[in-house]
């Protein structure tokens, strides 16, 4: 009786482990063979089934799109490092500090703007359906940061600006 | 060959065959013993116990044959199942790149 309920048990365990192994074996096999290391639009090839005219018409576009962002985010890591020097050194009047705070808004906006502007530009290389989807999703993740950020700030979800 | 043959109530042939064959003498109350045993034997037909059940099945999950087979059943589950979350995985992790690529700090 023991002897037979040890082996069950034990038949048990084995077939969870093997399930475990080799379906994650499995998962990052395809995993890594669906999204080649190197390959950042993938996701559009997968997610949004583009043609490979429309797949390298959209590399066209992010090519073009990345030394702006690059150039943005340098700014805006540029005048976070000045900012936090001044306050450190304690020589900041308020006066300076909102400056280079509005400067880094300004830059922001500037930064969100291209980047809206560029999923725009991609969405109209998909066919309508899949860019407005796209773009949906692309405004969600770039905008919809800062809804979820100021609603948690405001404490009242219906209006994130109500106690502004 | 002897082809003499006897009637079958010959009272001397009986007497020879059972002189020739002696029987022990029963035990007091033996056929009694008997019948009880008989009545207390379990049935071939009774349903196994859970006990019983675990012990075939201890049986025949260490023959060999069954456990090979089984291991290739676990392993094609286990594919499938790896198969199936694959694409998703791959999906998200497409998602995180190509939304890394556009702006390593997209809400900034």
């Amino acid at each position: 009786m023991r002897r037979s309920l040890f082996i069950i048990l034990a038949v048990i365990l084995a077939s969870a482990a093997i399930i475990g192994f080799s379906s994650q074996i499995t998962k990052r096999l395809c995993a890594q063979h669906l999204v080649p290391p190197g390959d950042d639009l993938a996701w559009l090839r997968l997610e949004f089934r583009l043609s490979d005219a429309e797949l390298a018409r959209a590399k066209q576009l992010h090519d073009g799109y990345l030394p702006k962002c690059r150039f943005f985010c340098a700014r805006i890591a540029e005048c976070k490092r000045e900012l936090q020097a001044a306050l450190d050194a304690g020589t900041a009047d308020v006066a300076s500090i909102e400056r280079r705070l509005t400067e880094i808004g300004t830059i922001r906006a500037q930064c969100q703007t291209a980047m809206l502007q560029h999923f725009r530009d991609v969405s109209r290389v998909m066919p309508p359906e899949q860019g407005r989807r796209y773009l949906a999703e692309m405004q969600r993740l770039t905008l919809g940061f800062h809804d979820q950020f100021e609603r948690s700030m405001s404490g009242n979800a219906c209006c994130p600006h109500g106690n502004h | 060959m002897n082809n003499e043959t006897h009637p079958p109530d010959d009272a001397r042939l009986h007497a020879l065959l059972h002189a020739s064959r002696p029987l022990p003498e029963l035990p007091a109350g033996f056929h009694g013993a008997v019948w009880r045993r008989i009545k207390c034997s379990p049935s071939r037909n009774r349903s196994a116990s859970p006990v019983e059940w675990l012990d075939i099945a201890a049986a025949w999950l260490v023959r060999p044959r069954f456990a090979l087979a089984g291991i290739a059943v676990l392993l094609v589950v286990g594919a499938s199942i790896g198969l199936a979350q694959g694409n998703s995985l791959a999906n998200e992790l497409a998602k995180q790149r190509y939304i890394a690529s556009v702006g390593p700090h997209p809400v900034h």
